[in-house]
């Protein structure tokens, strides 16, 4: 940049004082051209502002559209298989039934209970930050696409939060709940995030998920004990695992 | 989504003013964590969900550039202050709505353009013509100068966002893309029709 665009700049941004402010100005009050010359910089950064303050509206579009999307959950055909089988196996082997039943039961109490963890990282910036794509990816639930950036990108960050938290909700969207334990488990053991009251409810729900029915109500009531956003959710959850408990007798 | 609590006011306030790749995140839990309560107040004040997303957005904008700016003194909760700074949107939006009704626009030179509905079209043109050149000037470009002149990211900020090596690299790309903006700007006929330099 030369040396006199520099001077306007600094004057503009209120960074000139004492001699130098003063020198400037009474060259503005003295040169014309410099005179047009500090105009027309001053219409460039107004003008640019006036379009930081529309693209800073864009953006709380975007988030908007976000809230506004409806959140469909499709039950994936695997699922529709695996219930079949269950259907089929309580059919053939009877005494199959008690262990079914749970598997079932954790299975629904799990989607009645899971909604992918909201994208607190957002996607406006560098689009080709391989972060930046893998959130674009969690954004459109293509969560096993999602999971295999987070996953190259955790040697690189091995103590990126952000990033363990976010595959470990991807596992557990597509059935991996025993590597969401792994992860979550890394991520409540640092304290110093913004995560903490949602990594133990998808802990909870990852313990649900992969059929420890004990550890799940162990970590809800320590939920439940602490407060913050999932207490409600994570209150319900347990008098539904006590209602199935006290069913199937256990 | 909405009512997510998982930032302090504190926590937002140090996020926007750090700036930098995090800021977006802070951003958006302001964002939520504010947006139920503000749009039902307006939309209970004869507002449509519309009016009240347009209100809230804009009462977003205000606290962001106050905070960017350091006048953001935290003498208020930024929930109140939001909350506020929209009810006087609102209630301006309203009066203004009601004068149009009645036609009876009172011209005045030290009127702002939020009441002059001149000043208005002529604001809307100069914002049409600014985002026309912006990009012209290409996508890169356009973020760089967002950033650096609207954002504030410092150089090494801009670098790191934008993948180059160093800030010099950033601070020769910002001036060589706020050269073509000028260049771009001064030589488009309706920039001298509006600011008639």
């Amino acid at each position: 940049m030369n040396q006199e665009d520099e001077l306007i700049e600094k004057y503009l941004e209120g960074k000139l004082t004492g001699k130098s402010l003063e020198a400037f100005e009474e060259r503005l009050g003295t040169d014309p051209a410099f005179s047009k010359a500090v105009k027309i910089q001053k219409n460039i950064q107004d003008a640019l502002k006036t379009a930081g303050k529309m693209d800073f509206i864009q953006n709380l579009k975007a988030i908007q559209a976000e809230v506004d999307k409806p959140k469909t959950k499709s039950i994936p055909v695997k699922r529709l298989w695996l219930a079949a089988a269950v259907v089929m196996l309580m059919l053939v082997l009877p005494f199959t039934w008690f262990y079914f039943f749970n598997v079932n039961t954790n299975e629904r109490l799990f989607d009645a209970s899971f909604k992918p963890y909201d994208n607190l990282i957002g996607t406006r910036d560098n689009p080709n930050d391989r972060l930046q794509v893998a959130m674009k990816k969690y954004d459109n639930e293509d969560y096993e696409g999602a999971l295999n950036d987070y996953l190259a990108l955790l040697p690189k960050h091995p103590d990126s939060i952000d990033i363990r938290m976010y595959a470990a909700v991807s596992c557990l969207a597509i059935g991996k709940p025993l590597a969401a334990i792994r992860h979550l488990k890394r991520v409540n053991k640092k304290g110093d995030h913004i995560h903490p009251q949602a990594a133990k409810w998808y802990l909870a729900l990852a313990y649900l998920k992969s059929g420890d029915r004990d550890m799940a109500t162990k970590t809800l009531r320590e939920i439940v004990k602490k407060g913050g956003r999932y207490t409600h959710q994570a209150r319900e959850l347990l008098k539904k695992l006590d209602r199935v408990g006290a069913r199937v007798g256990v | 989504m909405p009512g997510d609590k998982a930032f302090t006011d504190e926590a937002i306030i140090t996020g926007i003013l750090n700036g930098g790749m995090e800021e977006s995140k802070y951003i958006k839990a302001l964002y939520l964590q504010n947006l139920d309560r503000v749009t039902r107040h307006i939309e209970l004040n004869k507002g449509t969900r519309e009016d009240a997303i347009d209100i809230f957005q804009e009462a977003v904008l205000v606290f962001y550039e106050k905070v960017k700016k350091g006048e953001f003194r935290g003498d208020s909760s930024i929930a109140t202050f939001i909350y506020a700074v929209a009810q006087n949107l609102w209630l301006s939006k309203l009066k203004k709505r009601k004068r149009a009704l009645h036609h009876t626009y009172v011209v005045d030179s030290n009127i702002q353009a939020e009441n002059n509905p001149e000043l208005a079209v002529l604001d809307q043109e100069k914002g049409r013509l600014i985002m026309a050149v912006l990009n012209r000037v290409g996508a890169s470009c356009k973020k760089i100068l967002l950033y650096a002149v609207y954002y504030q990211y410092s150089m090494q900020e801009i670098a790191a966002k934008m993948g180059y090596k160093n800030e010099q690299i950033a601070k020769n790309k910002k001036y060589k893309c706020k050269k073509r903006f000028k260049q771009l700007l001064l030589a488009d006929p309706v920039y001298q029709e509006l600011y008639g330099d």
